[in-house]
């Protein structure tokens, strides 16, 4: 068997065009390559600094969060995107753009953020436009694109008789070891392996998410198929998928700390979802190279933050995001589903839990009362969040729906939370926080990707 | 909606919905084999919270503007103004003398969270902030979603501003 796929493989594609194509991936990454750390520069808040060790855990996210056994799989329909556009009959995003349009002609970039004039509103705009680039190609974000466009659920450009015809002999400890290497290059700051858990993936995809029509939907099953696929019915997902790569990328720092809700916010966030998609994308076209299924994920498929915590990146924090203890809660989270074998990481512990049950300032700086203020967290989401939130872990539940609508309301995405979160600030604080002046922003001296410390 | 603002809407349906480091593995940083191991984290720095329930730093007074309310929304006086009963009363002329809302919701403090468990919509109500709340935003997200728009008011932030 291994000698008639070697023969397929050597017919199929020639050693030049291989090279060839490999040499094109590079090339592709390249950018990737001038990332830097961005240096705990925590020294420059001027308190005094205790550490944290990062504790492993035998356990998972089911486990950590005390999931209750008839914890459902979420559905994708009820996404604050679907249930507040169909609440108020509109896209969501076109009452932000009508509001968005009024914040540049008063010369505001965000809820309170003036700037000297209309024109240097629109650059703040410009700038967010652009950041959107590589996201808009691969998603964008990914809600409701599970296998569609550059997010196939199939190879896009790796000849087929390689993508057919999987290692002769792999090694799970060498998979991972390289497999996460790419991901580096590709763009990730941290990649982790989980055991993919099911219950993390999304019940049913909704195809028209940002109308205000009832969900069109379309059930994910698990089937004991070859290769992902669709039909007219269902999304089928092989059953020997069974691997979670999970990573995260840093988002520009200086970019959402000119939040609450300002323009350059959904720039930086863009800029998080483009690395996202494109690190993802790379590395399902790498592994499906190596003849394996590879499903590239952005928002869609799957719920990102257990995934993300059960392979090993973070813990959830009250403000409803991962936080991770390179960048807090400061990060976009991307997974590839696979069947290569690979060796999970672990979840882990670095106190955020007990950090969170007192410190409660992303509950009071969140400008619509989105989070949770309770010390403890519970079972029970809000009444006013509906469906958005789904019950049966325990944690601080987030208002979806006031989120969002503080988004129209305010003409901007918001990451307020993300901001002001001390994992944040501690981990990459730049000096450029508090309520920075948006003039300072051009002239801040920035590594590629908007990370580095600012050096004014 | 206007050409322009379909455009507008258009670009930021592309842009916005919402909203590499080290060549260290994740199994070294958790290992301890990289060179930081430990991340400095300042867990005592004031953020001023308060130790059982979080409050807010949207807190400054609301300004009613009643002839904005009822020139422009021609927002009737009794879905404000109520008897002991809860009857609207419409009859309403500018100098009238009212009762103000404290004598009922005397209440000074916002329930929130698990605060709310258990309690009925009355008792809920007595709290001013609660009955305030309910009122003015329920009634901003009924006109938003039939008109469309986020052009009524919603979030803390928005009525009422930013003190610390």
């Amino acid at each position: 068997m291994q000698k008639k796929n070697s023969k397929n493989m050597k017919n199929g594609v020639s050693r030049r065009e291989f090279m060839r194509f490999l040499g094109l991936t590079t090339g592709a990454a390249a950018g990737s390559l001038l990332l830097q750390a961005p240096g705990l520069a925590a020294e420059s808040s001027g308190a005094t600094l205790p550490k944290f060790k990062i504790h492993t855990l035998n356990s998972t996210a089911e486990k950590i969060y005390k999931c209750k056994p008839g914890i459902k799989r979420f559905n994708e329909a009820n996404m604050a995107f679907k249930q507040v556009g169909k609440e108020i009959g509109q896209p969501f995003f076109h009452p932000l753009a009508a509001n968005l349009k009024k914040n540049v002609a008063n010369s505001e970039i965000g809820s309170g953020i003036k700037v000297d004039s209309p024109d240097e509103a629109r650059m703040h705009l410009a700038f967010s436009m652009g950041a959107g680039t590589w996201n808009n190609m691969f998603g964008p974000y990914g809600e409701g694109k599970e296998n569609q466009g550059l997010l196939s659920w199939n190879p896009l450009y790796v000849p087929k008789d390689l993508a057919a015809h999987p290692l002769h002999d792999p090694n799970a400890v060498d998979l991972t070891k390289k497999i996460k290497q790419m991901s580096r290059i590709y763009g990730a700051d941290m990649t982790g392996v989980a055991k993919l858990n099911r219950k993390w993936v999304y019940s049913k995809t909704c195809r028209n998410m940002y109308d205000a029509s009832p969900a069109r939907t379309k059930p994910m099953v698990f089937s004991d198929v070859k290769t992902p696929r669709e039909t007219d019915g269902e999304l089928v997902i092989p059953e020997s998928v069974t691997n979670a790569i999970v990573f995260v990328v840093g988002m520009p720092r200086a970019s959402l700390q000119l939040s609450p809700s300002s323009t350059q916010t959904m720039g930086g966030t863009g800029m998080g979802y483009g690395r996202m998609g494109l690190t993802a994308v790379a590395l399902a076209e790498a592994i499906r190279s190596l003849g394996y299924n590879a499903i590239p994920c952005m928002n869609d498929t799957g719920l990102s933050v257990p995934m993300a915590i059960d392979a090993g990146l973070g813990q959830l924090g009250r403000l409803g995001y991962l936080v991770t203890p390179w960048f807090g809660p400061h990060v976009r989270i991307g997974k590839v589903l696979t069947d290569m074998p690979l060796v999970a990481d672990r979840p882990i512990d670095f106190g955020v839990t007990e950090y969170c049950e007192t410190c409660g300032i992303c509950a009071r700086e969140c400008p619509s009362g989105a989070i949770s203020a309770d010390r403890e967290r519970s079972y029970t989401p809000p009444a006013s969040a509906g469906s958005c939130s789904n019950p049966g872990a325990l944690k601080w539940h987030v208002d979806g729906k006031k989120c969002l609508r503080w988004w129209m309301e305010s003409g901007n995405g918001c990451s307020r939370c993300m901001d002001v979160c001390p994992y944040t600030r501690m981990t990459w604080t730049d000096n450029y926080d508090g309520n920075p002046d948006p003039d300072k922003f051009w002239d801040l001296n920035l590594a590629p990707f908007g990370y580095q410390s600012v050096k004014y | 909606m206007h050409t322009n603002e379909k455009t507008v809407a258009k670009i930021l349906f592309i842009v916005a919905v919402l909203c590499g480091l080290s060549a260290l593995s994740l199994a070294d940083v958790v290992a301890g084999n990289g060179p930081s191991p430990l991340i400095i984290f300042d867990g005592s720095k004031d953020f001023s919270t308060s130790s059982v329930e979080f409050g807010t730093v949207y807190r400054g007074p609301v300004h009613f503007t009643h002839g904005r309310h009822i020139n422009e929304h021609a927002v009737s006086c009794g879905k404000c103004h109520h008897d002991d009963s809860g009857e609207p009363i419409n009859d309403l002329e500018f100098g009238d003398g009212v009762d103000t809302c404290t004598d009922c919701h005397y209440e000074e403090t916002l329930l929130r969270g698990k605060a709310l468990e258990g309690m009925s919509q009355e008792e809920v109500i007595e709290h001013y902030p609660n009955a305030m709340h309910e009122l003015c935003i329920s009634c901003h997200k009924e006109m938003n979603n039939k008109t469309h728009t986020l052009s009524a008011p919603e979030a803390c932030r928005s009525c009422h501003g930013v003190k610390k």
